[in-house]
């Protein structure tokens, strides 16, 4: 099974907060991973603040850092960088996972005709 | 019309917490509490947890976070937990150990994004916590007394399960809490019991302090309500600092009197029910444990003569305008707590600058200002007008969050967001955008804006489009209006930040951080207003001379901070509204 580590900007006012849309995008992305995390599959969510230690652990993250310090959110997948500056879409996580993407929506939705 | 607040006769709770605007009065009622029940006997601990505190000079001592026993008052010890210290501690805990490690710019960044209110206010409710959860101190004290109150916002947070639950923590409080708790269960006990001892009303009560005003009730109102709603419904309510006698020949004085009777007819209907005490205007400051004991027995006699103010005149607004004017300055904001009357600032600075002959537009947040019904006589050619509604900015910002959170999340996800989306940063953020495009007309015209985001707002979000600039493709163009914005508000040619506050110290003192937030952000302010001053009413009644008197001390104190560039806006009947009475303030 592969292994899924992303590594993400902190915190109080990031990005995400400016602009609704990264708010909402931020929201998808956790229903996913809390999805994949229930299922038993092998992944992690690094944040900078709360888990700082991890980032200075991972050479390859730091590299990236180095390099460049606006890399965040980096993704890796069984320790190798496969995207960065943006969240990994469900379409991306399904694929590393090998889970079916339908299931990475949260729960199902369901539509109520009322007739008056 | 309100008994006295008379400690000694009332049964209170071991735990007492005092919640209020700032520069209701506060600190000065916690003090005079905790030192008549000491005066009693009573074993009692005073903690403060306000940033701004001003305990040091009630006790006339030095104070720290240890319980120093003060020497007049038998019994009381006192202990100053600054929050912001505490947020300084956590945030250099965080940190530190990957400076030199971690790329330097990615430390600064940590250290900005540990900047903000949130970090502080969690600082402050763990100091709360701890105190209160401590079974020692619990049983060594008859009483604990605390200056300030945690809000319900973070007591809501930190009872929703989703806030323990790691995945979600990629946001703002959660990852704060996240780090603050890191992996400490023992915390979120801690945590638990706090709420728990909070909402016993044999434990705990609130107090609400407000002035009879119709802002500070306003504001009494909210926190009763919402610390209601989680449990806290042990409830009191004092409304200090009432004019009792006015003097009947000074026109100051009776309107005095008589606009603090109109505020408390007109009060929230929430605080009817609650048991309210009055506390008079006290014809002294309250420094000094003598004064802050006289501060509830008015009966009991001063032993020295009642200060009385010197009768001097202030600059006024006009000369900060003409300055404004000679500088070419095309940007003008006002920034200031709430109720210290930024939008009449505003307003008036835009009256000024449209009768010297400029064109002028004027931005204010506070719909109740009314100002398209005030402005159009004379300069209807010259003023244009425009109103960023906090509220439906926040609102519009919120519902479209909330709708992607109730598609895909869990009842319990959706809890948390909706708790996220109340924090006091979502309405900075919700109209830094209308914010930035106003701004933009500085380039046609000159703005006034009676309102502006904090410099740690401001930096954050420099860094973020900064970061967007790279990214383009996930959130499209970038506005210039955003990019121009903080090089724009640096330079001090183009943009004027003008400070207004009250003389008074909790509103100085808060007046105070705002500045040395907007020099992290390289932002330095123009000049500072104080508003509503009773010094500059040339009034004759004696309760308020004394107050004038004590006045003069912080006006001073904002000279030196203004390097001379202030000004003094006297104390109104009623609020300054209408083309006329804006005009006369800047003559």
């Amino acid at each position: 099974m592969n292994k899924v580590e992303v590594f993400e900007a902190g915190g109080c006012c990031s990005t995400e907060v400016t602009n609704p849309e990264e708010k909402r995008e931020s929201i998808r992305f956790s229903v996913a991973m809390n999805q994949l995390a229930s299922e038993g599959y092998d992944v992690a969510r690094y944040n900078i603040l709360s888990d700082t230690a991890a980032f200075d652990k991972n050479t390859t993250v730091k590299k990236a850092l180095n390099d460049d310090f606006s890399q965040l959110p980096i993704t890796l997948v069984d320790g190798k960088i496969v995207k960065m500056k943006s969240l990994p879409s469900n379409d991306e996580l399904a694929k590393w996972t090998s889970l079916d993407a339908q299931k990475l929506g949260g729960k199902p939705r369901i539509r109520l005709e009322i007739s008056k | 019309m309100f008994p006295l607040f008379d400690v000694g006769k009332l049964n209170l709770t071991p735990h007492l917490f005092f919640t209020g605007k700032g520069g209701v009065g506060k600190t000065s009622t916690a003090c005079g509490t905790a030192i008549v029940l000491a005066d009693q006997g009573k074993k009692v601990l005073l903690v403060s947890t306000d940033p701004a505190s001003n305990l040091q000079d009630v006790f006339e001592t030095e104070l720290d976070m240890n319980f120093k026993e003060i020497p007049e008052v038998p019994n009381l010890f006192v202990t100053n937990l600054d929050p912001e210290e505490a947020a300084a501690r956590y945030r250099e805990d965080v940190v530190g150990p990957y400076r030199g490690k971690l790329p330097d710019a990615v430390v600064n960044q940590m250290e900005e994004q540990l900047s903000g209110s949130c970090t502080v206010e969690i600082a402050s409710f763990n100091a709360f916590s701890h105190l209160l959860t401590d079974k020692k101190k619990a049983t060594e004290f008859d009483y604990i007394i605390f200056d300030t109150a945690p809000t319900g916002h973070t007591l809501r947070l930190l009872q929703l399960p989703s806030a323990w639950n790691q995945f979600l923590h990629n946001s703002k409080e959660g990852t704060l809490q996240g780090g603050l708790l890191a992996g400490l269960d023992q915390q979120k006990e801690v945590y638990r019991h706090t709420v728990e001892v909070l909402s016993d009303p044999t434990l705990t009560s609130l107090v609400l302090v407000t002035r009879p005003d119709s802002a500070p009730l306003k504001e009494a109102a909210r926190a009763s309500s919402e610390l209601a709603g989680i449990g806290i419904t042990n409830q009191l309510l004092i409304v200090n600092g009432l004019l009792n006698d006015p003097l009947a020949s000074d026109q100051t004085a009776d309107a005095f009197a008589k606009r603090q009777r109109e505020a408390l007819e007109h009060m929230p209907d929430v605080l009817k029910g609650i048991t309210t005490y009055a506390v008079p205007l006290a014809p002294f400051n309250i420094t000094g444990v003598d004064h802050v004991r006289r501060l509830f027995v008015p009966s009991r006699g001063l032993s020295e003569p009642v200060p009385v103010s010197r009768d001097v005149d202030f600059p006024s607004l006009a000369s900060m305008i003409d300055d404004v004017e000679k500088k070419g300055q095309r940007v003008i904001f006002t920034m200031g707590k709430g109720g210290v009357g930024k939008t009449t600032v505003a307003s008036a600075m835009a009256v000024g600058l449209a009768e010297r002959g400029h064109k002028v537009h004027l931005t204010t947040t506070d719909p109740a200002a009314h100002l398209d019904q005030v402005l159009h006589e004379d300069i209807a050619g010259l003023i244009s007008m425009s109103k960023i509604d906090q509220k439906l900015e926040v609102k519009k910002y919120r519902d479209e969050v909330l709708a992607k959170a109730r598609e895909t999340m869990d009842e319990n996800g959706v809890a948390y967001t909706e708790e996220e989306l109340n924090s006091p940063c979502t309405e900075e953020i919700a109209v830094f955008r209308a914010f930035a495009n106003i701004v933009e007309r500085a380039d046609d015209e000159i703005v006034v804006i009676d309102t502006a985001p904090s410099g740690h707002t401001l930096l954050l979000l420099d860094a973020t489009e900064a970061y967007h600039r790279e990214i383009a493709h996930t959130s499209g163009e970038v506005p210039a209006s955003v990019q121009n914005l903080l090089p724009r508000l640096r330079n001090p040619e183009e943009t004027a930040v003008v400070i207004v506050t009250l003389a008074e110290t909790t509103p100085v003192f808060e007046a105070e951080r705002l500045v040395v937030d907007l020099k992290r952000a390289g932002i330095e302010p123009t000049g500072w207003v104080v508003n509503q001053s009773k010094a500059a009413t040339h009034t004759k009644d004696s309760v308020l001379q004394a107050r004038a008197a004590d006045e003069q001390t912080w006006i001073e104190r904002v000279q030196r901070n203004a390097k001379n560039r202030y000004a003094v806006i006297p104390w109104h009947a009623n609020e300054i509204v209408g083309y006329k009475e804006l005009k006369q303030i800047t003559y």
